[in-house]
């Protein structure tokens, strides 16, 4: 009896201990409830102009570190006499002879001290000299073998940002907008064409034609969107030869719903 | 087998990815360049009508603003048989996006018959082949039927040139102004007075079927709402209420009026039906409900009001009788009209001593202006409702003011064009596609 009395206890402690830590789980993940955050996701050649303008400002700024490793650092205040110089006055007032002496000391030690802090100067010279061509040359030549990698790589996979662009702007004249109609948003035409490696269109096609049905303004949309593939000035895109394996098919989103803006 | 569907499920994912994309989101704006060909025919009569129908439907197309007609002398083809396939490489050349050719000819019973086809040149594909068949003295219908064919294949929206505008035709001195109906073809072509300016028309609103015209009337100094049958010229009184009638217009199917009744200084608004009579009030408030408009669906109706204390827009629905304001901007809003195509309402504003012509989405979300001046009223919209008619009056100097002038504006607020009209002319009231 007290036997299943005590395993009856166990076991119901243990759910409840479960439950515990279990609400004690579903609360923290409560907690840190993770929340969409909306990103627009945007192909960035290497190749791009902000890349290299760093890397022009990073060399620009190369002589400019030097420059402070190489300019004295300004005086907080006026240097002091010092100590044996003030003896020196001492002893010029007392002994005539040993003016001489004092004078070629102080000479002597003067020069020596100099020579010491050029010598220290020289020193820290050297070694900041040093310092810039080991840990920044190297950096930079890193990047640049780096970025010379990626270029290589890129020129066949990707178009830049700016070559994608230069077809945009080229269907930009072409394309008559169907500005005005109804519900534009709804009127964006897909049209997939494939190029030949001179880069004129050789095939075009409507990718999204189930919407063709019987909407009168989609199918206006459509055939707009063909005018402009078909357009004397659109039939051959200004592409870089070397990437065609990148652009010998595309599709064009012809969207009018940013056109009235 | 397994294999092949593990193969299909991993690669074409990747496929998909690897395919380059380009959005193309902004283009050319200017209008679409047209080729218009004369229409081949075999005498002189039959010459001068299809360089007339030519003319008409360069016109209707050009005034558009969606569209430019290339002058003929850079046309490397000067004609083309009409079962011919034509030489798109010259057209090309000419810039032409669309071309335009056909053939007309008379019939001994005074029939006309025009056939004509539509190419896009750089497609090179047929967009129409039609034939058309009417009385000689009807060339100018035809005219306007082309223009709205190849409008609406090439816009996928439906045109508006044949259709007409009715409005009041204003005459004479201030004091003694003389205000007649008068009815016009939307290019100004076929002017026609509806009264003979013995007593003063204002607000007339086509019926759906563009066959009947309701005014109100102050015939005999008591204002009423009258209803004039265009084609047998017949007008009949729209019932003898107790109290003053205006702006009526009428329900999409016809069958119904909605206007404002002011009764003991208190203006709501009241539906009739045309074929009981039954009166039906739809507004009780102490203050001016008017300007009514129906939704193209007849469920909605949007009217102005000052309930809020100042003059705004507000949207019934007619089955819930449930009131919303639809305008929150500065200034008044008055004479609210609901676009044929459903997505927009017009409406005048009078904000800081200027008038103003706008649209707004149903919901009042997307306001925007397309035209103002010293006085714009009642907008009114072509049967597709791309294009806005209305009246306005300019500021001269010394106070003085322009006469009042019907202009047609586009939704864009780009394309501005005058109704010629042989007087004054003020209310308009656009027509549908003519049956």
């Amino acid at each position: 009896m007290t036997k299943g009395l005590l395993k009856s206890a166990t076991l119901h402690l243990g759910i409840l201990l479960i439950f515990m830590y279990g609400a004690e789980i579903f609360k923290k993940n409560k907690r840190f409830e993770i929340y969409e955050i909306p990103l627009d996701i945007v192909d960035v050649s290497e190749e791009t102009i902000n890349k290299l303008e760093k890397t022009k400002q990073k060399i620009k700024k190369v002589p400019s570190q030097e420059n402070q490793y190489f300019s004295p650092p300004k005086p907080k205040s006026r240097p002091k006499n010092p100590e044996f110089a003030l003896e020196e006055k001492k002893k010029e007032k007392n002994v005539e002879k040993t003016i001489v002496k004092e004078k070629t000391e102080k000479s002597k030690k003067k020069i020596n001290r100099m020579d010491s802090i050029l010598k220290s100067i020289e020193k820290v010279k050297s070694e900041n000299q040093k310092l810039p061509e080991n840990k920044e040359n190297k950096e930079l030549v890193e990047e640049k073998e780096k970025e010379k990698d990626v270029k290589e790589i890129s020129l066949g996979e990707k178009l830049t940002i700016s070559e994608k662009d230069a077809i945009r702007r080229q269907f930009y004249r072409c394309w008559i907008v169907p500005a005005g109609a109804k519900n534009l948003k709804e009127l964006v035409v897909s049209v997939k064409i494939k190029l030949n490696q001179e880069g004129e269109v050789v095939f075009s096609k409507i990718i999204n034609d189930k919407m063709l049905g019987n909407n009168t303004f989609f199918r206006a949309a459509s055939e707009s969107a063909m005018r402009a593939v078909n357009h004397p000035e659109c039939k051959k895109l200004k592409v870089p030869k070397k990437k065609y394996d990148t652009w010998n098919e595309i599709i064009l989103d012809f969207d009018p719903s940013q056109s009235l803006n | 087998m397994n294999f092949l569907l593990f193969f299909c499920i991993i690669i074409f994912p990747f496929k998909s990815f690897s395919e380059l994309r380009i959005d193309i989101t902004r283009g050319n704006t200017e209008p679409i360049p047209l080729a218009l060909l004369k229409f081949n025919n075999n005498n002189a009569e039959e010459q001068k009508i299809s360089r007339d129908i030519n003319k008409v439907i360069s016109n209707n197309l050009q005034r558009s603003g969606l569209f430019k007609i290339l002058s003929s002398q850079i046309f490397l083809d000067k004609s083309i048989g009409f079962n011919q396939t034509p030489t798109f490489s010259n057209w090309k050349l000419t810039t032409s996006q669309g071309l335009v050719h056909g053939r007309l000819s008379i019939k001994r019973n005074n029939k006309l018959i025009l056939e004509f086809r539509l190419w896009d040149v750089y497609s090179e594909k047929q967009m129409v082949a039609q034939q058309l068949t009417t009385e000689v003295g009807n060339w100018r219908r035809i005219a306007h039927v082309i223009s709205d064919i190849i409008y609406k294949r090439i816009t996928g929206e439906s045109g508006y040139f044949d259709s007409r505008i009715v409005y009041i035709s204003e005459s004479g001195t201030k004091s003694n102004r003389k205000k007649r109906l008068a009815i016009v073809d939307q290019d100004g072509e076929n002017h026609k007075f509806l009264t003979d300016g013995s007593y003063l028309a204002l607000t007339p609103r086509f019926s759906p079927a563009a066959q009947e015209v309701a005014y109100l009337s102050y015939n005999n100094k008591i204002p009423r709402i009258f209803i004039l049958d265009l084609s047998t010229g017949s007008q009949k009184v729209l019932g003898d209420f107790p109290g003053m009638t205006f702006s009526p217009r009428y329900s999409p199917d016809g069958k119904k009026l909605v206007m404002s009744l002011a009764r003991n200084g208190n203006t709501d608004i009241y539906e009739m039906n045309l074929e009981t009579q039954k009166l039906t009030r739809l507004t009780k408030y102490d203050g001016i409900d008017t300007a009514p408009s129906y939704s193209p669906d007849g469920d909605f109706i949007t009217f102005e009001s000052d309930r809020s204390g100042s003059q705004k827009i507000y949207v019934m629905n007619l089955k819930t009788k449930k009131i919303k304001r639809i305008s929150f901007g500065k200034g008044k809003y008055a004479t609210p009209v609901w676009s044929p195509r459903g997505d927009l309402i017009a409406f005048t504003k009078l904000l800081g001593g200027e008038f103003y012509i706008g649209v707004m989405f149903t919901d009042g979300k997307g306001e925007r202006v397309v035209y103002k001046s010293y006085l714009v009223e009642g907008p009114t919209w072509s049967p597709n409702g791309r294009v806005l008619c209305f009246y306005s009056q300019g500021k001269l100097s010394k106070g003085k003011i322009t006469p009042p002038k019907v202009k047609l504006i586009d939704l864009t607020g780009v394309n501005l064009r005058e109704l010629i009209t042989p007087s004054d002319a003020s209310d308009p009231s656009w027509s549908g596609l003519l049956p």
